[in-house]
């Protein structure tokens, strides 16, 4: 049972960076436009590289 | 797929086209669902355009774009370069986004563009000055119109910031719902000793930010609730949070095993959630702000004294005393008198006169109005802003703003529930304290945190925002959830007749004989039909424009015309071939039978014998009669208000069976507000700048297809689809959406009711609360999702 003294605060740490994560992004405007992205990723980069 | 709802498929994207309208045809025939895949198909198939060469863009009509006085109120100053945000209509696939992400590559000014398909917005920022035009002219050779939007304003902004404050609590609350659930877990598997206070102290710390950060948004609504008077649903949620946070705590300290954290974090989640799912749906479409600046951004040519030549500006800049050139087909941007011999105009948004004008030098012109033929020149009176449409638009935004909201069926319910709730933990408080005194207070509080109809509270918000969802995949714009409870309650329905009822266009509807009874397929020989071709050629006047326009399709032969003679405003005769022709308005008694409306006929003499007649008019809508029959039996009256002469709007109402006492005609916009004010409950459908004061006084509006940007600003409800079933198909939905409301209403009070009761006879431990809350929740939740057999075939 004593390894819960340990993993508590590792849980504590990850679960408050997770959530920092998230609010930073949220900040960063990154939720804004969640349709365009998508369309984004599936046109082909060919136009830079001629 | 059904037959009714699909035309053909994108040759391109293979995307489905519901209707032969939506779909764009380029010259070999072939089917696109938009230009970016038109344009992006013309590249893969090699056809007269690469991508070396951007495509062609000649014209200077867009550099208004560029002028100091403009960019003043567009632009957005990023980074020192200059940005400007745009509308773009008809944004349909990926094929759009890459086209229009190419403009970097064509126009090198461009530093970037930023593309929101959600929104249909467009980003763009330059690396030098002075090539906004030069974009926007990019943008219309490749098919896409676009508008301006002006710099974001307080408001936007201010909705912006709401949205991310919003998303971060609901994150919040997320990542400590979940770590106390998992905490709370072993606690309620049995932990013991020191151990399990450790966790309990750790639940309440993950509680606080919910407590304190999280929930912020429910004790401001309640507050500001409380300060209108105005019951909200609110109110119980906040009592079961604070009761249960303090009780939790309480226990805590005294080392009991009673806590709430873990129903009370979920419970915050799920409310969170659902009211930003419905926000979120709810601002998807354009803010009646950004429709207002459209109208004021259309650019228009204004005389230069000292160029001596028209010059473009923007609406905004006109002046009193300006001289403006307005070409056909555009619409008046100001109040001025006309200075050229003569104009014609269609006057129906602001009239609703089904007619085309005949306007002559010195009349009275209005903003809104467009010109048929001929250019006007025109000497502005008054300004966009103080002209009789301006006018109009300030009290509709005046109206809007004072709207009196409605007091929800929900919030309604829970104030009965919360008083007797209340009540009851009062009266059972006052006895049991006699038995025992702690123990009462311990059950009295369970009783008030359990009997919060909290499902309740987020199933609302959910039902609606999957009511809104599915209404704007039909193509119905929503504007907000109050629609459409208002909408459900709607007994009384004024329609607008031109453009509403009818499809607003004057065209040519049928040819008559000139003796006798109908005959369906009446037709005139092929040489008359010429000759008429040839005659009303030479004339500007509407009716002829409208036969010549209809006439060249049938007509094989353009023939000389000798003796000419046009009479203003009579009619117009000529010898074609040594046969006189006489071409004059007539008197028609109007059939009983025939399905159009018809507003003017022509006469044809030839050799003064009557050969035949030319019916003119305005085709009613194929859907009408049918709505207002389905919407008679759905127990709401059915009226007409016009601003059209009697006679049409007699005729309309007799084909759609509609009672005379319904029927008003030759109002103007003021009377039309009037009439509809005076009846509860009320739902008007328009289109024009003269039923939009009409749509923001009464109680629910609805614009159709084609509505001018006013009306779409008054009504709480646009629908892009054809035609006026649609207001049936809302009505329909409205209904729907409420009776699931309501039965969730009755789910949610019988599981509380039985909750509370158990809670007062000291039955439910926070073990079972925990587990009973979540099961109360998925339920409704189910209900909500499955919804009405009219809802789940709605889209289908």
């Amino acid at each position: 049972m004593t390894i819960l003294y340990i993993m508590i605060p590792v849980a504590i740490i990850l679960a408050s960076f997770f959530v920092y994560t998230f609010l930073w992004a949220v900040k960063n405007e990154q939720f804004d436009d969640l349709e365009t992205p998508a369309h984004k990723i599936l046109i082909d980069d060919w136009n830079r590289k001629s | 797929m059904c037959s009714q709802n699909y035309y053909s498929d994108c040759i391109h994207c293979g995307k489905a086209i519901a209707k032969k309208e939506n779909a764009l045809v380029n010259d070999n025939g072939n089917i696109f669902c938009c230009w970016g895949c038109e344009t992006v198909y013309k590249i893969l198939k090699k056809e007269h355009f690469s991508l070396i060469n951007k495509p062609h863009t000649g014209s200077s009509e867009y550099d208004i774009l560029d002028n100091e006085s403009f960019l003043k109120d567009y632009v957005v100053l990023q980074d020192g370069k200059q940005g400007m945000r745009f509308f773009v209509e008809g944004i349909q696939c990926t094929a759009c986004l890459w086209i229009i992400d190419q403009i970097p590559h064509w126009i090198p000014e461009v530093e970037n563009v930023h593309l929101n398909m959600s929104q249909n917005t467009l980003f763009v920022s330059l690396r030098t000055p002075g090539f906004f035009g030069k974009v926007v002219s990019t943008l219309a050779a490749l098919g896409y119109k676009t508008y301006p939007i002006k710099n974001p304003d307080e408001a936007r902004h201010f909705q912006k910031k709401e949205n991310h404050q919003q998303l971060m609590r609901l994150g919040v609350a997320g990542a400590c719902a979940g770590s106390i659930m998992l905490y709370s877990f072993s606690l309620y598997a049995g932990l013991k000793g020191q151990m399990a206070v450790v966790f309990q102290y750790i639940t309440l710390a993950f509680f606080l930010p919910v407590f304190f950060y999280c929930a912020q948004p429910f004790y401001i609504s309640l507050w500001r609730s409380l300060r209108a008077r105005r019951p909200s649903i609110d109110l119980p949620i906040v009592l079961a949070v604070v009761i249960g946070f303090v009780l939790s705590v309480f226990h805590l300290i005294q080392g009991r095993q009673d806590f709430y954290f873990d129903s009370l974090s979920v419970l915050i989640l799920l409310l969170l959630a659902s009211r930003y799912l419905l926000s979120r749906t709810q601002q998807k479409f354009l803010s009646s702000s950004y429709l207002l600046s459209f109208f004021e951004s259309q650019i228009c040519r204004r005389w230069n004294e000292v160029h001596q030549a028209y010059e473009k500006v923007s609406a905004h800049y006109l002046n009193t005393g300006d001289k403006i050139l307005v070409e056909e087909g555009e619409r008046v941007p100001a109040d001025g008198e006309v200075i050229n011999e003569w104009v014609n105009i269609n006057p129906s948004v602001l009239t609703g006169e089904s007619l085309p004008q005949k306007l002559f030098k010195g009349a009275k012109i209005y903003a809104g109005t467009q010109v048929v033929s001929n250019d006007a020149e025109i000497l502005i009176e008054h300004t966009a802003g103080s002209s009789r449409i301006g006018k109009i638009l300030k009290k509709v935004e005046e109206q809007i703003y004072n709207k009196t909201p409605l007091i929800s069926l929900t919030d309604k319910a829970s104030q009965y529930f919360t008083l007797f709730i209340l009540s009851i933990g009062l009266l059972f408080f006052f006895f049991y304290s006699f038995v025992d005194i702690t123990e009462a207070v311990r059950r009295t509080l369970a009783l008030i945190i359990l009997a919060c109809p909290c499902a309740l509270a987020f199933a609302t918000p959910l039902t609606q925002s999957l009511s809104l969802k599915k209404a704007s995949k039909k193509g119905y714009l929503i504007k907000n959830a109050e629609s459409l409870e208002k909408l459900s309650k709607v007994t009384n329905a004024f329609f607008d007749k031109t453009g509403t009822l009818t499809q607003g266009q004057f065209e040519f509807l049928q040819w008559r004989p000139p003796h006798g009874n109908e005959s369906d397929n009446f037709m005139p020989d092929k040489e008359t039909i010429n000759a008429i071709y040839s005659i009303e050629l030479h004339s500007q006047h509407p009716v002829a424009r409208t036969l010549v326009k209809q006439l060249g399709k049938m007509c094989d032969k353009k023939l000389p015309v000798h003796s000419l003679k046009e009479i203003s405003g009579v009619g117009i005769s000529g010898t074609v071939e040594n046969n006189h022709y006489k071409l004059l308005p007539a008197l028609l008694d109007n059939g009983n039978d025939d399905s159009d409306i018809i507003a003017s006929t022509v006469a044809v003499y030839r050799n003064e014998i009557l050969v035949a007649y030319a019916c003119l008019g305005d085709r009613l809508r194929d859907d009408a009669k049918k709505t207002i029959a389905e919407l008679k039996k759905l127990g709401i009256t059915s009226h007409i208000v016009s601003g059209d002469k009697e006679a049409p709007v007699q005729n309309v109402a007799k084909r759609l069976d509609l009672a005379n006492d319904g029927i008003h005609s030759g109002l103007f916009p003021e009377e039309k507000s009037t009439l509809v004010n005076k009846v509860p409950n009320s739902l008007m459908v328009g289109d024009g700048v003269n039923d939009s004061l009409a749509m923001s006084s009464c109680s629910i509006g609805i614009a159709v297809q084609g509505s001018v940007e006013a009306s779409l600003v008054a009504a709480d409800i646009y629908s892009s689809k054809e035609g006026i079933f649609p207001v049936l198909d809302l009505t329909l939905l409205s209904k729907n959406t409420l009776s699931i409301i309501k039965r969730n209403l009755v789910i949610s009070f019988i599981y509380n009711f039985t909750a509370g009761i158990a809670a007062l006879f000291g039955y439910i431990s926070p073990l079972i609360a925990a587990v009973l809350m979540p099961v109360s929740s998925i339920v409704i939740i189910i209900s909500t999702i499955t919804g009405t057999k009219f809802m789940r075939n709605f889209n289908k």
